[in-house]
Order: C-alpha cells, then sequence, then structure tokens
C-alpha cells in the first residue's frame, strides 16, 4: 500500500460519497471514468481499506461489550407498549412456572452448596525450578490456595501453549468452579474425564456431576456422581431422588 | 442512510442480514451472543482455553462481518450466517493447532469445507495495521471516524452532536483520517 498517496479533503468526500452509494447517476458515470486512471483506483482501493479498518476496529470495541453483556446476562426489554401489554399478560403463568420452577431449582442449588467442597488443591515447592512452565503452575497453585481463583487462572491460562495435562485442565476447572463460573467450568472437567487415565478422572466426574444437578439436569447429575469416588456420592444420589 | 433501531426483532436470516449491514448492534450482539457458547465448548475440549476462544470467536465474527459487508456472504438456508460463523472459528482453531506454534498435529479434526474467508492476505495485513494504528487516534477522532464509517450516521447529525458546522465535520473527517494514515505511515 502506497501510504504516501496524496488525497486532498474534496476528493475522499467524493471518494466517501462513491463507496457509501450516495452519487448521483452523472456524478457516479464521472467517477467510473476516473477510476479507470490507475492513481485514482489507487485512491478509492486505499480508502476503502481505510474504512474497512476502522469499521472492525470499531466492531472489535463492540464485541467486548457485547462479551461483557454476555456474562452478566442481558434482559432484553420490550420495545412497544403492545409488547408491554403482552408480556404483563403473560406475567401469571410465567411467575407460576417460575413458582414451581424454583421450588425444584432451590432444592438442587440447596444440595449443591451443602456437598460442594472446593478441591483442596495440591502440596507446591516454590524452591527453584529449571522448568518454566512447572514454575508458573506452581504460582497459581498459590493463588488458588489462598482462594485468588482470578489470579490462579491468570497463571493458568498462560500455560497453554501446549497440550493441557489433565492436571492443568483439573484445576483450571477447579478455580473456575470455586468462581461460581459453573458452565466454564464443565468443559475443562469433561476433558478430564474423557482421559480414563487420569488420577482426577473420579474427582472430575463428581464436581461435573454437581454442576449438572445446579443446573436442574439430574440424569446427567447422577450418572456422573454414580461414577464418582466421593465418599457423599450415597447420600447425594439419595437426596436427588426425594 | 439507514437508521438504526433498538431492540430490533430479526424473525428471518434475510432480516438479521439487512440489519448486520447496517451494522444495528442488536443484530450484531444476538448472532455474537447464539454462537459463543458452541465454538467456546468445542476449542475448551479441543485444547484451548477460555481466553483463546474468545479470541477466535472474535476474530471469525470479524471474517463473517467483513464478508457480510462487501457482499461476499450468499446465505443458504435458514440460520445459514450461524453454520458460517462457527465453520469459521473451528477452521481458525484447527489452523492454530496445526500451526508451528501449537506443535501438535490433531488428526481427529477435519477442516470443515468451507467458502474461504475470502480476503486477500496482503489486505488482511493492512487492515490489521489499521486497527492497530486507530486505537492511537485521540478519543474524539475515534469517536468522530467510527460514527461516520461504522454507525453510518449521516454528517449533518454529527455536526449537531459535536456542536460543529457541516463543512467543519467534513474537515475534521479529513484531518482524522490524515492522522490515521500518518501513525500507520510511521509504524511501518
Amino acid at each position: 500500500m502506497n501510504y504516501d498517496i496524496h488525497i486532498p479533503e474534496e476528493e475522499l468526500e467524493l471518494i466517501d460519497q462513491y463507496l457509501d452509494n450516495n452519487l448521483n447517476a452523472q456524478e457516479l458515470t464521472a467517477l467510473r471514468d476516473r477510476a479507470a486512471e490507475p492513481e485514482w483506483a489507487e485512491k478509492i482501493a486505499y480508502i476503502r481499506l481505510l474504512r474497512t479498518g476502522i469499521g472492525e476496529a470499531a466492531l472489535r470495541q463492540k464485541m467486548e461489550a457485547f462479551h461483557a453483556g454476555m456474562k452478566k446476562g442481558t434482559v432484553r426489554k420490550m420495545s412497544s407498549l403492545r409488547w408491554k401489554w403482552m408480556a404483563a399478560a403473560g406475567v401469571v403463568l410465567i411467575l407460576g412456572t417460575l413458582w414451581l420452577k424454583n421450588i425444584f431449582g432451590n432444592k438442587d442449588r440447596q444440595l449443591f452448596d451443602s456437598y460442594f467442597i472446593p478441591d483442596s488443591g495440591l502440596v507446591v515447592s516454590m524452591g527453584n525450578s529449571n522448568n518454566t512452565g512447572r514454575y508458573i503452575f506452581n504460582r497459581g497453585m498459590v493463588e488458588y490456595k489462598s482462594e485468588d481463583y482470578d489470579k490462579a487462572l491468570e497463571y493458568w491460562n498462560g500455560l497453554t501453549g501446549n497440550a493441557m495435562s489433565d492436571t492443568l485442565s483439573y484445576f483450571i476447572a477447579s478455580a473456575l468452579l470455586a468462581n461460581g463460573q459453573y458452565s466454564e467450568a464443565l468443559p475443562y472437567f469433561e476433558k478430564v474425564i474423557h482421559q480414563s487415565e487420569s488420577i482426577f478422572l473420579k474427582d472430575a466426574r463428581w464436581y461435573a456431576g454437581l454442576i449438572h444437578l445446579r443446573k436442574g439436569e439430574k440424569t446427567k447429575a447422577k450418572k456422573l456422581i454414580r461414577k464418582s469416588g466421593n465418599e457423599n456420592k450415597k447420600e447425594i444420589l439419595q437426596k436427588i431422588k426425594e | 442512510m439507514p437508521h438504526k433501531t433498538k431492540n430490533a426483532e430479526y424473525p428471518d436470516e434475510p432480516s438479521l442480514l439487512r440489519a448486520m449491514v447496517c451494522n444495528e448492534d442488536a443484530a450484531l450482539k444476538i448472532l455474537y451472543s447464539r454462537n459463543y457458547d458452541s465454538v467456546s465448548n468445542y476449542i475448551i475440549q479441543n485444547h484451548g482455553t477460555i481466553s483463546q476462544a474468545k479470541d477466535i470467536y472474535q476474530d471469525a465474527f470479524v471474517v463473517v462481518w467483513r464478508n457480510i459487508q462487501s457482499g461476499r456472504f450468499h446465505p443458504k438456508g435458514e440460520k445459514s450466517i450461524d453454520g458460517y460463523l462457527v465453520r469459521i472459528a473451528k477452521n481458525k482453531w484447527i489452523d492454530y493447532l496445526r500451526s508451528p506454534q501449537f506443535k501438535q498435529t490433531s488428526p481427529l479434526l477435519e477442516k470443515q469445507e468451507l467458502e474461504a474467508e475470502i480476503s486477500d492476505p496482503d489486505d488482511q495485513e493492512e487492515i490489521k495495521k489499521i486497527v492497530t494504528a486507530f486505537v492511537g487516534l485521540q478519543e474524539k477522532c475515534r469517536h468522530l471516524l467510527s460514527m461516520y464509517y461504522y454507525d453510518k450516521t449521516p454528517v449533518n447529525k454529527i455536526a449537531a452532536k459535536f456542536g460543529w458546522t457541516v463543512p467543519t465535520t467534513r474537515n475534521n473527517k479529513y484531518r482524522c483520517l490524515q492522522k490515521l494514515r500518518m501513525i500507520i505511515k510511521n509504524k511501518k
């Protein structure tokens, strides 16, 4: 790209109008004639590229906002009075449904709260280590054990240039779960569950089962909890049945 | 000039696409939100992290947006735009897994047939430079250029917002673009 190409203000205006489809037929024909000249073709191509880049930069800012909003869980506002009335008409039905769901949903969440204890983590030594990955993992573990799960995740998320070990997956999941990021934790536990040789297999099943329970997915929850090695599994399975 | 619609409903794909061409926030947000989980789960299940999932997804979203803006995306049936976005994201992730940066081959993951990203790699490099340079602009210039080129706000409305005349607004737009060009040139 020729960054030195001179484009006066009036030419920029003309090219913008052209790219916005705002020229009349006469202006359009005149511009197309000019665009046959290499210099003009280059100017138009350059302005088009700048516009795309500016648009992309603006979109990237928007995406950050979408992402943040998605995490918080946005509530869509009704756009018209009619919709408000329709919504109001459905309130009784919705409240009734929510009330029923709450009774059962709350029970599942209470069970989760009763049985969920974060994994206590691994014993680490912060002595000299030639292994950078091991050192960063241990730093994360120190934060994890101090219950600063965000900090722990910062360390561990930096360790993912290579195939992730079941240990790393398990503790990323554990930190996310302890942080209340249930949906985000689940795929990491599932990764561990797919590794049949993992020493964290049974614990991963237990925690994944608890997450499903919290989500009200009892069948999945029971299946996983049953296969876990947790000492409370019989008790919780009995309570899920009740 | 298109007008922005807040909380608009998009009953079908053509209406969603039309709204996306106009960069309507609500439409972009709907597409963004409803496909993120699917991509994120796929990446996390396949050696990735949450932050990598977000980066890959956003890069894929930009590609889809770019191809919609340029008219190069042609819908093929209901929800084809969702499928298109997910496929681009998955393919980007597979490319990453196969890259020397990751140093791993993933025989289980097959790249899906896709009507490509349809972009000149040279252009992509240039666009990357523009995006980076844009961040270095002053807030007022960023705002002005975004309003005109992204939000597609008419010049007279921008003038009213900033308390300028229309010719001053055009001149300021020109100056801001020149500043952007200067930043790109100096970083070359």
